[in-house]
């Protein structure tokens, strides 16, 4: 009977206790030394093997990144692993962006790239700064580059720019990647890739991952990387492949990820013991 | 610990942020007041700098009276916009609101039809019914499932008999769906505790390497 | 008045650049395209202006907060002083790399942004406790696929229990994409009625008088 009343007291149970749970299980594995993998899922098999079949294909690739910083810690990891493969890969990469707080944060990525890599502003990359207007600028991208930027992010006409010489439209790319924390894949694939027939890959938060997935299924969508998870499979590919030379923040946090989802679930379960707990004692009664 | 004044008032700031688990308070409000005069302040600067006037100021100040002549008309439509708040002049806004809500309403009707139900409906029908018995149960679970939660989105007949039956599956096919994106979204926002967490144990107290 | 010409006009810009927006889309034809990209290319300043006017809206409400003396107003000069410093800082000193701007961006927008979504995980374990009950059918269904694929993002249980991970693989493949494209078909259905419904005047709401 005992028991019975313990079960029923954790039905309500002070939300702070629920909050002090979390705070532990993410902060407590930062301490320990034990390094977890993520094995790459098909998903992010799929995704890999479509962007290097668009790498290979000898023209520019177009990034488009759209988040801010509330996203960040999410997205930044799998950024920087698709721009370390895309960069390591010496392709010409077109960024831009259709989000005001990610021309910011992508400005401090890009000095970093290139040093790392010794990129050559204009040739090896360009980045065309801040569009409004999404939807439309993405639509209207596919007969037209210089209608929609006339200058890049530095101020720099287009048309001075070697690497936009032979780029007019998206049909000149071999692909759109777009890295975003809001609905903008969905936004490019009903007015870029669907008309103008474009590859397309994204990677997107976990949020939004599981609404990709009829898109992958008729193709409009080439590959899919899901929030940081998915950031950490690509760090353990490109690790394994030799493009990166050390674990980024994905894998860092996937001790803290594991940690807190088993607490998180455990919460449910007790939840769902007090609550059959009070049913029962209810119908007892 | 970090030695960067910049670093401790992003960790004070955090610490502001986080105090709002325990319960509404000064320093948190004030947090949020001074983000949302910041990301004003950022917008107008990136909006001006990166829009306004590469895309429509230069443009009109090189050829203004040339190739560019065109850029006039937003340069009016805003003017009309504007007009909303002058009260003898409101009812001009309107023309403005019809040219914006045209643009975006003609070209999401192809563009929707499109991607979103053709595209749709084709990649059901086409489902492979070949190769492996998990991908082969997979695909006929994919058209079975969007057609019972399609017919659950039926509103416009009473949800009984077979058709009831149908409706009752459709909605445990979409709880699955639902389930699944659930289970992203509690990842997504660990995620974005984790990086906070990092922050303040590694870029700020030096606690962990 | 209904009749007068400020009335209708609006209706028929609505009409004549709806029905043209809807056709450009399947006449690849170049003055089509060029006269398609004008008018998208009219959309970026617009947009612009619209949101400059809307960062106006926000210091005016809080200069008439401050002025009045309304309550809490104290936040409200918070707000104004960062809201012009942060303007001054970027047309001043520029928004480059390294620059005042770029700081402040990262060491006081971001983190406070980025804390306030991450105050969403404590949120959302919260709520998960409180209303993840098998109480019917349904919600049962929702648990069970809910628990499978948070299992499965565990790496320790994925690599050693591969089942879940299949299972979890299956579910995002198969019935989740039955079910987030019913949702897509009927958005879109939606989206397409409201469309048509508003460029040919059968709904009128959205350009009505404003009293």
């Amino acid at each position: 009977m005992k028991l019975s009343v313990a079960l029923q007291k954790l039905n309500a149970l002070d939300r702070r206790w629920i909050f002090i749970g979390v705070f532990v299980a993410v902060a407590v594995p930062f301490f320990i030394p034990v390094s977890f993998v993520a094995e790459p899922t098909p998903t992010t098999l799929t995704f890999d093997r479509a962007l290097g079949e668009a790498l290979n294909r000898n023209q520019p690739i177009v990034l488009d990144v759209d988040f801010g910083p509330q996203t960040m810690a999410e997205m930044e990891p799998l950024l920087q692993a698709v721009l370390h493969r895309v960069f390591q890969s010496k392709r010409p990469v077109i960024l831009l962006t259709f989000m005001t707080e990610s021309a910011a944060p992508l400005r401090t990525v890009l000095a970093r790239m290139e040093q790392t890599y010794q990129l050559r502003y204009g040739q090896d990359y360009v980045f065309l700064g801040y569009a409004s207007a999404y939807a439309y600028t993405m639509h209207g991208l596919g007969t037209s580059f210089g209608n929609y930027f006339h200058a890049d992010d530095r101020g720099t006409p287009i048309e001075k720019l070697p690497l936009m010489k032979n780029v007019h439209s998206l049909r000149d790319v071999s692909a759109v990647v777009n890295i975003a924390s809001n609905s903008f894949p969905k936004f490019w694939i009903q007015y870029a890739v669907t008309p103008f027939d474009i590859d397309f890959l994204a990677g997107t938060t976990a949020v939004q991952a599981a609404e990709y997935f009829p898109f992958l299924q008729t193709g409009q969508l080439k590959g899919l990387l899901g929030g940081g998870r998915a950031a950490a499979e690509y760090e353990t590919l490109l690790l394994r492949s030799g493009v990166l030379t050390r674990r980024g923040d994905a894998t860092r946090g996937l001790g803290s990820q594991s940690l807190a989802l088993l607490v998180i679930l455990a919460f449910i379960a007790i939840g769902n013991v007090g609550w059959l707990a009070a049913r029962r004692a209810g119908r007892t009664s | 610990m970090s030695g960067d004044p910049y670093v401790w008032v992003a960790a004070i700031l955090t610490l502001g942020v986080f105090s709002f688990l325990y319960r509404d308070n000064a320093f948190f409000c004030f947090c949020e007041h001074l983000v949302v005069g910041l990301s004003s302040g950022y917008m107008f600067c990136t909006y001006w700098d990166g829009v306004f006037v590469p895309e429509l100021l230069a443009p009109l100040w090189q050829s203004g009276t040339g190739e560019n002549a065109h850029l006039w008309v937003p340069v009016a439509i805003c003017f009309l916009w504007a007009c909303k708040y002058v009260e003898k002049t409101k009812d001009m806004y309107r023309l403005a609101l019809a040219f914006w809500l045209a643009i975006d309403l003609g070209l999401s009707i192809p563009t929707h039809m499109d991607a979103g139900v053709l595209a749709q409906i084709a990649g059901t029908l086409r489902a492979p019914l070949h190769g492996s018995p998990v991908e082969v149960a997979g695909h006929l679970v994919m058209i079975l499932g969007t057609s019972l939660a399609l017919c659950y989105f039926f509103f416009s007949r009473e949800q009984k008999g077979l058709f009831g039956v149908a409706t009752k599956g459709g909605t445990w096919v979409l709880m699955i769906g639902f389930g699944a994106s659930f289970g992203y979204v509690i990842l997504s926002r660990i995620y974005l505790l984790i990086g906070r967490l990092l922050f303040l144990l590694r870029d700020w107290l030096g606690l962990v390497g | 008045m209904k009749d007068s010409i400020t009335y209708r006009l609006p209706f028929a810009v609505m009409l004549v650049l709806g029905v043209f927006m809807m056709v450009q889309y399947y006449i690849p034809a170049s003055p089509v395209v060029s006269a398609r990209d004008m008018l998208l290319q009219w959309k970026q300043p617009l947009n612009g202006f619209i949101i400059l006017l809307a960062i106006g809206g926000v210091a005016a409400v809080h200069v008439r907060k401050v002025w009045k003396q309304q309550k809490r107003w104290g936040y409200s000069v918070v707000t104004l002083v960062s809201m012009f410093a942060m303007i001054a800082a970027g047309m001043v000193g520029g928004m480059e790399e390294g620059s005042v701007f770029s700081d402040w961006f990262k060491y006081l927008i971001s983190p406070i942004e980025a804390t306030m979504f991450s105050l969403l995980a404590f949120f959302v374990a919260s709520a998960a406790f409180r209303a993840f009950r098998a109480r019917s059918t349904a919600a049962t269904i929702l648990l069970v696929s809910a628990a499978v694929v948070m299992l499965a993002l565990i790496p320790s249980v994925a690599n050693h229990i591969p089942i879940i991970a299949q299972l979890s693989d299956f579910i995002l493949k198969y019935p989740n994409t039955a079910a987030k494209r019913a949702i897509l078909i009927g958005i879109s259905l939606g989206a397409i009625s409201v469309a048509l419904k508003t460029i040919f005047g059968v709904d009128r709401t959205l350009l009505e008088r404003s009293r």
